[in-house]
């Protein structure tokens, strides 16, 4: 019964979720840096390595999910002394914690976490709850009374944690080990992308924390009309600051000719006047 | 205005003419109105065609993208080792606050059977030459150290394998109910029925290798040895007792309940005779049974048997230091399969019985967790790429270099 749902109904909302929503890096950066498709072309991420690597990190699993248990239930009592080694409570140990340690897996492999994603994930954990208590309490399986008693001692949660940091913390340690050390492309991509979120929503605060003051102080003599006018980019553009020349040889003097100039972008953007600076 | 008959005059024909106009221009209008109220709609639903529908179908649903930085993670292992380590000590703790005496009895000799020159038989082989043979057989121990309060009796097994495949299948959970006493489901066999087609009650491999052996323990003082108050109800799930046993309808005795039924191969007396003083206890009710049929995990393991009685004078704080032994009436045979028999006396703590492996483990892992914190710490410190490396991107960067 656990089997045949497993696949159906405990695993499979996750991946689906994995599948529609993610994204590494947006569709926007997607375009600006084409080399992000390399592994595609390679057929990096899914070859026969990777599956051997798959499995085999699938059997270490499934050794560890068995042992620790094993070891922690050896001589299992509860704190009443009734015996915990029998093994309908042994398997359905074994079973909750492989079904947590799945679905933290896919924690780590999720990197663009909607709310879709949320549902399955959280909800898959509850569903299995929710469906072994309705199997056995409300349609009379034999596994009975089973998973709340183990679940009513506190040596579940011990092992469980126990099992899952031995399972999640290689993985973990591995991949940041290569995202530190060797970071690829899509890596170094999904890192601007977060930096350059940070400093749009700090440039939006300070600018709102500026415009109070700044209509304060835009007392300059110039604005003899409309107040909304600011000074505009005249100072600015004519004194040169924001202009770049276009093939910058080293010792070449420049002739002043407009077209060997050409307009600084990035300087532009961050060089909005201020008008307390601004001398009259 | 009456003007010649069959002859509109021209006034009149001006004025249909115009209302007829007018009606025109009222359709016109009637129609821009419904052209624009559909309109209207169309934008209203487009504009309601939420902001999350769009920002679902072009994937920019806002999300949270974490990223494995060494200032989330090198904290977590930190966090983790410092946080096991303490708490694999204090598991390993409460594990060595559990008190435990184990007796293998096994090999006990009998106190009623002699050898042909005097030395006592073994029981063992005392039953193997006559299984229905009473067997009573005696084993010294000592206590050294007092037990503290709530100490349970266990009778542990060897080489036991209740978790083969077929074993666990074979009982009928619909008899042990108390539901069909007349047919049992095809699992139990073959110890469904007997020669002459009734029922074993209950039926299954499981419950026809019940453990019968019965144990009792005596202290032994200056005046003589005095017997031990065990309480032989609380030993199983409750959760069992209420949901998964319930005695067929009718008294319980060969003539009621169980009419049908007969006992099982290997068992000296039938199921009604379990705990003939305690109704409540008796039948497919019996907590021993109850405790037998939650087939064990392993082949080494021990099942709750009776807890000591701490109402009895001078056993109201555990057990006292002092020597004791058990006595056993022998019947049950494992010399066939290699197995071994022993009584075990245990209290429990706040995770149960005496097992260091979580403690340990516990310390291993925080241990482990803390060196590779510290290594990472290191390898970030020397081979990390800095933000600036990170953000240092063209399109001509390479995937991975």
């Amino acid at each position: 019964m656990f089997i045949s749902v497993y696949n159906l109904f405990y695993t499979s909302m996750p991946v689906l979720a994995l599948g529609i929503f993610e994204q590494d890096v947006n569709a926007k950066n997607s375009i600006i840096y084409p080399k992000l498709y390399t592994p595609g072309l390679k057929n990096a991420l899914f070859n026969k390595r990777e599956f051997f690597r798959s499995a085999v990190h699938g059997f270490v699993t499934s050794c560890v999910l068995f042992f620790i248990p094993f070891g922690a239930y050896y001589n299992g009592m509860d704190q009443e002394g009734r015996s915990m080694t029998d093994q309908q409570t042994f398997g359905s140990v074994v079973a909750t914690i492989l079904v947590i340690v799945v679905t933290m897996q896919i924690c780590l492999d999720t990197s663009y976490w909607t709310l879709f994603n949320h549902i399955t994930i959280w909800g898959s954990l509850i569903f299995y709850l929710l469906l072994q208590y309705f199997y056995n309490y409300v349609l009379g399986g034999d596994y009975v009374g089973t998973l709340a008693k183990a679940m009513g001692e506190p040596m579940f949660y011990f092992t469980s944690l126990l099992t899952i940091v031995i399972l999640m913390l290689p993985v973990m340690a591995w991949r940041f080990y290569w995202v530190d050390v060797a970071p690829t492309l899509s890596d170094k991509v999904r890192f601007k992308q977060r930096h350059d979120a940070k400093m749009a929503s700090k440039r939006i605060e300070h600018d709102m924390l500026r415009t109070p003051s700044a209509r304060r102080s835009r007392r300059s003599i110039r604005s003899g009309y409309a107040f909304a006018h600011q000074e505009g980019f005249g100072r600015l553009i004519t004194s040169g600051k924001i202009m770049r020349p276009r093939n910058p040889k080293p010792g070449n003097v420049s002739n002043g000719r407009a077209s060997n100039f050409r307009p600084d972008v990035n300087k532009f953007k961050m060089a909005a006047p201020a008008p307390s600076t601004v001398e009259v | 205005m009456p003007g010649a008959e069959g002859e509109t005059p021209l006034h009149v024909k001006v004025i249909e003419r115009k209302v007829i106009l007018l009606e025109n221009q009222i359709q016109d209008l009637k129609y821009r109105l419904i052209s624009n109220e559909r309109k209207a709609a169309e934008e209203k639903r487009r504009k309601l065609d939420s902001k999350f529908k769009q920002k679902f179908k072009q994937q920019r649903l806002p999300a949270w993208q974490p990223i494995l930085t060494a200032d989330t993670v090198l904290p977590a292992f930190f966090l983790i080792g410092l946080l096991f380590v303490p708490l694999g000590a204090a598991l390993l703790f409460f594990s060595r606050s559990v008190q435990e005496l184990q007796l293998d009895y096994t090999e006990c000799l009998s106190i009623n059977h002699t050898l042909a020159n005097g030395d006592a038989r073994l029981c063992r082989d005392v039953i193997k030459d006559n299984p229905a043979e009473l067997c009573i057989c005696r084993e010294n121990f000592t206590v050294h150290e007092s037990f503290e309060k709530n100490v349970y009796l266990y009778y542990g097994l060897d080489n036991f394998y209740q978790n083969h495949r077929r074993y666990v299948k074979s009982r009928d959970d619909k008899q042990l109910l108390g539901r069909d006493d007349t047919t049992v489901s095809n699992d139990c066999n073959p110890f469904a029925t007997d020669s002459e087609g009734r029922v074993y009650a209950p039926c299954g491999a499981i419950a026809n290798s019940m453990f019968n052996d019965t144990l009792r323990l005596f202290e032994v003082q200056e005046s003589g040895s005095t017997e031990l108050n065990l309480l032989k109800t609380g030993i199983a799930w409750p959760s069992d007792r209420k949901i998964k046993f319930n005695n067929p309808p009718g008294p319980l005795n060969a003539s009621g309940a169980f009419k049908n039924n007969v006992k099982p191969l290997y068992w000296t007396k039938n199921v009604y005779d379990l705990d003939p003083d305690d109704p409540n206890n008796n039948g497919y009710k019996n907590e021993d049974l109850i405790v037998w049929m939650r087939s064990a995990a392993f082949p080494t393991f021990r099942k709750l048997y009776r807890r000591i009685d701490h109402n009895m004078t001078g056993f109201k704080f555990g057990l006292h230091i002092g020597t004791y032994y058990l006595e056993v009436e022998y019947r049950y045979p494992v010399d066939s399969f290699g197995g071994k028999k022993r009584m075990i006396l245990s209290t429990t703590s706040f995770l149960g019985g005496k097992n260091n492996f979580l403690g340990i483990a516990y310390i291993t892992v925080g241990c482990i967790c803390l060196l590779l914190g510290i290594i990472f710490l290191i390898i970030h410190i020397k081979f990390g790429k800095r933000a600036v490396d990170q953000l240092n991107i063209n399109q001509n960067t390479p995937y991975s270099d």
